[in-house]
């Protein structure tokens, strides 16, 4: 969708980060433990797009050392040990993380290509492949990358409507999209998710109130108020 | 009078005599029995308060992703460690034969665990992904647990010094 405007575009930045973290910066420093590497084993998960020690770190890591930030020197020699050695008890390189995305613009700047490159532009090219044109409805589409990594085959067989490029009205579509997905999260059979439908009512109070444009702001993300300023 | 009650003296001491020998704890009769304990009597740890506090502690307020993921994963890790400590108390409670069965059992059942919790994730590559496979690991482990719980519980009854009828009163 390459008519969404940079404002527009950072609207649905910062609801996804309040969806994400509670907050519209997004937290570009975190780092969790979680036994969900490989066989169950702990790895860090780090930064605004959740990366982990045994995914994609490795390429942000090597990306950060290219980019010449103020850790990159500190951070290079790491990048081959990512993914081959056990670095989630290492305390110089989780430091050194959380230095780079709390206090270096430059990770800053490496998380949000990462993001935009693993979550934003899949979704774009997607809604662009499917005939979708309108702000809401990139909002609706890269929420479904970021939060289930795709459009999912199966709530699309729960409604109706075509998308747009197959004849169907996009309003519609988005419409009965959302609706589906909401009813899933809301009564899917692992409770987890249940509390995760503040995502669908939050795109169907903008849907309600016609904010095909994202121009009527805030948006209330989760009880986080979204104005879209830089 | 005084050798009547003498004899009723005996006569309540050969029972509970009997009684104190059948009532030996399960260590002592584990060792009459050949095999080692690997739990002191009296240790039962539990989590149902620490599980508690973190249900409650992840309702109610709207939490973001993150926290509900972490939330997710901490009500797994419980129910995961309570699952460890009711099969180390069963373990305890078995035989070696008895014992070597569970074990096989247990290693088996945590490989179907792993396949049927990375079946149940459909959001792959989504922060979902993580809630979506704790919870299927949750509720599989909560499924084991019963199991343990009730084969536990059946072991100890066995295990209770029954008390011969008619000869304590």
């Amino acid at each position: 969708m390459t008519n969404l405007t940079s404002e527009q575009k950072r609207i649905c930045e910062q609801v996804i980060n309040a969806f994400e973290t509670g907050s519209v910066e997004g937290d570009y420093s975190c780092i969790s433990i979680y036994h969900d590497g490989p066989n169950k084993i702990r790895q860090v998960t780090y930064g605004r797009s959740q990366t982990t020690e045994y995914g994609n770190l490795d390429e942000l890591v090597q990306m950060y050392a290219d980019a010449n930030g103020t850790f990159s020197g500190q951070l290079r020699p790491y990048v081959d040990k990512i993914g081959v050695a056990p670095l989630v008890d290492d305390g110089q390189f989780k430091q050194l993380l959380r230095d780079a995305g709390k206090n270096d613009p430059v990770m800053r700047d490496i998380q949000d290509v990462f993001f935009d490159k693993r979550y934003f532009h899949p979704a774009m090219a997607w809604a662009d492949g499917h005939g979708f044109t309108l702000p809401l409805s990139a909002l609706t589409i890269y929420d479904s990358f970021v939060h289930s990594g795709g459009i999912l085959g199966f709530l699309r067989k729960r409604f109706p409507e075509s998308p747009p490029a197959g004849g169907g009205d996009e309003k519609t579509w988005i419409t009965q999209y959302v609706a589906a997905r909401g009813d899933w999260l809301a009564n899917a059979e692992n409770p987890d998710l249940h509390p995760t439908v503040y995502r669908t009512r939050c795109l169907a109070a903008e849907i309600a109130r016609g904010n095909w444009d994202l121009a009527q702001l805030p948006i209330d993300a989760n009880g986080v108020k979204v104005f879209g300023r830089e | 009078m005084r050798q009547n009650r003498s004899s009723m003296t005996v006569g309540w001491l050969l029972p509970l005599t009997i009684l104190a020998l059948t009532a030996a704890s399960p260590a002592e009769r584990c060792l009459a029995a050949g095999r080692s304990r690997l739990v002191p009597g009296g240790w039962n740890p539990s989590l149902e308060d620490v599980r508690t506090y973190v249900d409650e502690d992840c309702s109610g307020a709207t939490k973001s992703q993150r926290a509900l993921t972490e939330a997710s994963r901490s009500r797994t890790d419980l129910r995961d460690a309570q699952l460890f400590i009711t099969y180390v108390l069963l373990i305890d409670a078995l035989d070696e034969a008895g014992r070597a069965r569970l074990f096989n059992e247990q290693k088996q059942w945590l490989a179907k665990r792993e396949r049927l919790a990375q079946a149940a994730v459909v959001s792959k590559g989504g922060t979902l992904e993580p809630v979506e496979y704790s919870g299927a690991f949750r509720k599989i482990t909560e499924e084991r647990l019963a199991v343990l719980e009730k084969r536990l519980a059946e072991r100890r009854a066995k295990q209770k010094p029954s008390t011969p009828k008619g000869e304590v009163k």
